[in-house]
């Protein structure tokens, strides 16, 4: 049952004070996601079980593993809403992906086994789906799972962008194990502990410098047979049904946009361009309001989709349309903001301003990551020109 | 909210009216002229969002009608005049209304100057017009005589889809209409009128993506062209969102939400500027065909450049969206 206006009030108000007092003070900035220091980690780890306990993550799960049977993706909205307008650290979506096949495609035994370390902080996972040959054309992989005699499989090949991989316990990997015409099949995805013999993860700085993404090395690592998650052989099915989940959570992204918008002010405020205040001059304003002419749209777009969601009439390939728009937006607002800051002067005194101009340029860095992560701009065009507009099959 | 049964009534009643051959006093007679002005002067009551949905049906259908200009110039009327009578010929199409922006040039203080020229959009001669200025500080109901209004001709005016009439100002009686107590009335015109130019856009998307499925070229249908596919995506992606934008604001509207006024800014911030350059890029996807009179791209151009600042420019919607998100704090 939806909840009234009234209890969502309440349950914002709520959150809103979990966050207050018990979220890590420093402010999150985009593109720095993993812990740069032992008492980050700890601190961060901390973070997240409070998250479970508080029903800030993990309420969608079944009462038996820790969910709430009030929960509705409602909830799930303004908890991403709140944690976005804080600035405070957001669960991890890798670990998400993992929970949500965990109590989908997992045994008995591997969900006891999984998913209470996941609601203590105790295991960070990560996705080891991406190769060097295969990003978003994920059936690409070549990494081989060959099945032995006594029921193990060793596991060998390269993964890469994998985000949280150097401080992550576990990890779902895409594997083949059976040769098949058919690139789709004989895929199966496999539970991986991420300190097995075998496993090297390397670091890779992303643009803006942080260290979040790996390059992971499988080299002969032997897993048993209960790893495998779901029906060995079906792989595919396991990963695409891992990528729809939290399809309700976009919702709260397009907060970012308001959060971009409002540091944008700010620093147009304060700059001093061509001898005058930049939010003075007339070409600035235009600029400005068209970018927020277009995240209004996006959020307008957004709040349909998943109110229709959510009432189960999705229409076929409105996540892919949220997706375009919310991150085309923030690389939008995030870009002229990097192009403004640099053709004025912020004033020295201006630490408010300056201090939004570095999370604008942290913005601007990381735009990138959403238009070519999670399925790029181009996969989601051709998605949306086969499955919604029906064009024929692209030459 | 406009809940699923009553949006699915209202879009197949629509599209029977509007469907060919359409009769222009079809809307007035199914009370669609009514739906921004109160039941107690004759009206259906304050429904932006009923009539936006049948605005974006009229923009899809390219329906030779303006009766949302008729609407907001019933509902200031209904507003602003102690004659009940002059409200219930607007409503019953005995009289026509319209509505239009008139330049700082045809201004004296709040007076329009007698012998001023402007275009204005009209099924037929209009009979009112409610003229204000481009900031909305300046609201006037205005009656017209019919010798001071003729129709314009398909070349000497952009818009061909609906009827189209210079005005001429006379001496007729006229009332300044405060502009803070029809401003409400003024956003949900600009609502309607940015509600069709998303269903034209929706209207040329289609009538394109039928023209590329079906046309093959180098031994294919040109649609089966990623380069093209694209961008055709595109606009959909815009169709679709500025469609959402419109729900929103329009809803904000009947909710006599204080955010209203930002979101009918940000809306026709949107769409002003891009329905223009949308249909534009679907004419040379089209090729040589959309460069004719014949194909009817050029008229969905048309239609959506005209709306683009006859209730005002998107500049002026821009500084109104900024001016909002100051005062908001974002």
């Amino acid at each position: 049952m939806t909840p009234s206006e009234e209890e969502l009030a309440a349950f914002r108000l709520r959150i809103r004070d979990v966050i207050a007092t018990k979220a890590p003070g420093a402010g999150e900035r985009e593109g720095h996601r993993a812990p740069t220091s032992a008492e980050q980690e700890r601190s961060l780890r901390s973070w997240y079980a409070t998250m479970y306990d508080e029903g800030l993550a993990g309420a969608g799960w079944p009462t038996e593993w820790g969910g709430n049977a009030e929960h509705h993706p409602l909830h799930e909205v303004i908890v991403n809403e709140e944690l976005i307008r804080a600035r405070a650290p957001r669960p991890l979506d890798q670990v998400n992906l993992a929970a949500g096949l965990l109590l989908r495609f997992g045994t008995a035994e591997q969900q006891a086994r999984y998913l209470p370390r996941i609601r203590s902080g105790d295991d960070v996972w990560c996705q080891l789906f991406s190769e060097p040959g295969a990003g978003s054309d994920l059936a690409g992989v070549t990494t081989r799972a060959e099945p032995q005699r006594d029921g193990t499989f060793i596991l060998r090949g390269q993964k890469t962008w994998t985000t949280d991989g150097h401080w992550a316990q576990m990890g779902v990997a895409l594997a083949r194990t059976s040769t098949e015409e058919r690139r789709h099949a004989g895929l199966s995805v496999f539970v991986v502990p991420m300190d097995a013999p075998g496993i090297e993860v390397r670091p890779l700085r992303t643009i803006g410098g942080a260290w979040d993404f790996n390059e992971t090395f499988l080299d002969d690592v032997v897993v048993g047979p209960d790893a495998v998650l779901g029906v060995l052989g079906h792989g595919w099915s396991v990963v695409m049904a891992g990528l729809e989940t939290e399809r309700f959570g976009v919702a709260g992204n397009v907060a970012l946009l308001r959060l971009l918008l409002e540091d944008l002010l700010e620093v147009a405020d304060e700059l001093e361009l061509d001898g005058h205040r930049a939010l003075g001059l007339a070409d600035v304003q235009q600029a400005i309001a068209d970018l927020a002419a277009r995240a209004e749209a996006a959020r307008a777009f957004t709040d349909g989709h998943v109110l229709s969601a959510m009432a189960g009439h999705e229409i076929e390939g409105d996540a892919s349309i949220a997706k375009i728009l919310h991150t085309e937006t923030y690389q939008a607002i995030s870009s002229y903001a990097e192009h403004l800051i640099g053709s004025g002067d912020l004033s020295a005194t201006a630490l408010g301003a300056r201090a939004a101009a570095g999370r604008l340029r942290d913005a601007w860095l990381w735009s990138r990551a959403l238009t070519i992560s999670g399925g790029s701009s181009e996969i989601m065009r051709n998605i949306l020109a086969k499955r919604r507009l029906r064009l024929p099959t692209t030459r | 909210m406009v809940d699923d049964d009553a949006h699915e009534l209202l879009i197949s009643t629509a599209r029977a009216c509007l469907s060919d051959p359409f009769d222009a006093l079809e809307p007035t007679r199914l009370g669609w002229v009514g739906l921004l002005t109160p039941p107690e002067r004759g009206g259906e009551g304050w429904l932006p969002g009923e009539a936006s949905l049948l605005s974006l049906e009229t923009g899809r259908q390219n329906a030779a009608s303006t009766w949302t200009l008729a609407a907001a110039a019933a509902a200031v009327a209904s507003h602003v005049s102690a004659d009940d009578a002059l409200t219930a010929s607007l409503l019953s199409g005995e009289l026509l209304g319209t509505i239009s922006v008139v330049p700082d040039r045809l201004w004296d203080g709040d007076r329009l100057e007698p012998g001023g020229q402007l275009q204005v959009l009209s099924d037929r001669s209009p009979d009112v017009l409610v003229a204000f200025d481009h900031n909305a500080e300046r609201v006037r109901l205005q009656r017209l005589s019919s010798d001071h209004c003729s129709p314009v001709g398909d070349l000497d005016v952009l818009e061909t889809t609906r009827g189209a009439f210079a005005v001429r100002v006379d001496e007729n009686p006229g009332v300044v209409v405060e502009p803070a107590e029809v401003r409400p009335i003024l956003d949900a015109a600009r609502v309607l009128l940015d509600a069709d130019t998303v269903g034209t856009v929706g209207a040329a998307l289609s009538l394109v993506i039928a023209h590329l499925i079906e046309r093959e070229a180098f031994g294919a249908p040109l649609a089966s062209f990623q380069a093209l596919q694209h961008r055709l995506v595109d606009w959909m992606v815009f169709e679709r969102s500025a469609d959402a934008l419109v729900t929103q604001a329009a809803e904000s509207l009947a909710q006599r939400d204080d955010d209203a006024e930002r979101l009918v800014a940000a809306l026709h911030s949107f769409v002003e500027e891009r329905s223009v350059a949308a249909i534009d890029d679907l004419i040379q996807l089209a090729g040589a065909i959309g460069f004719t009179w014949e194909y009817p791209l050029h008229h969905l151009l048309r239609r959506v450049a005209t709306n683009a600042s006859l209730l005002g420019t998107g500049r002026a919607s821009r500084r109104r969206h900024l001016d909002a998100m100051v005062r908001r704090g974002s």
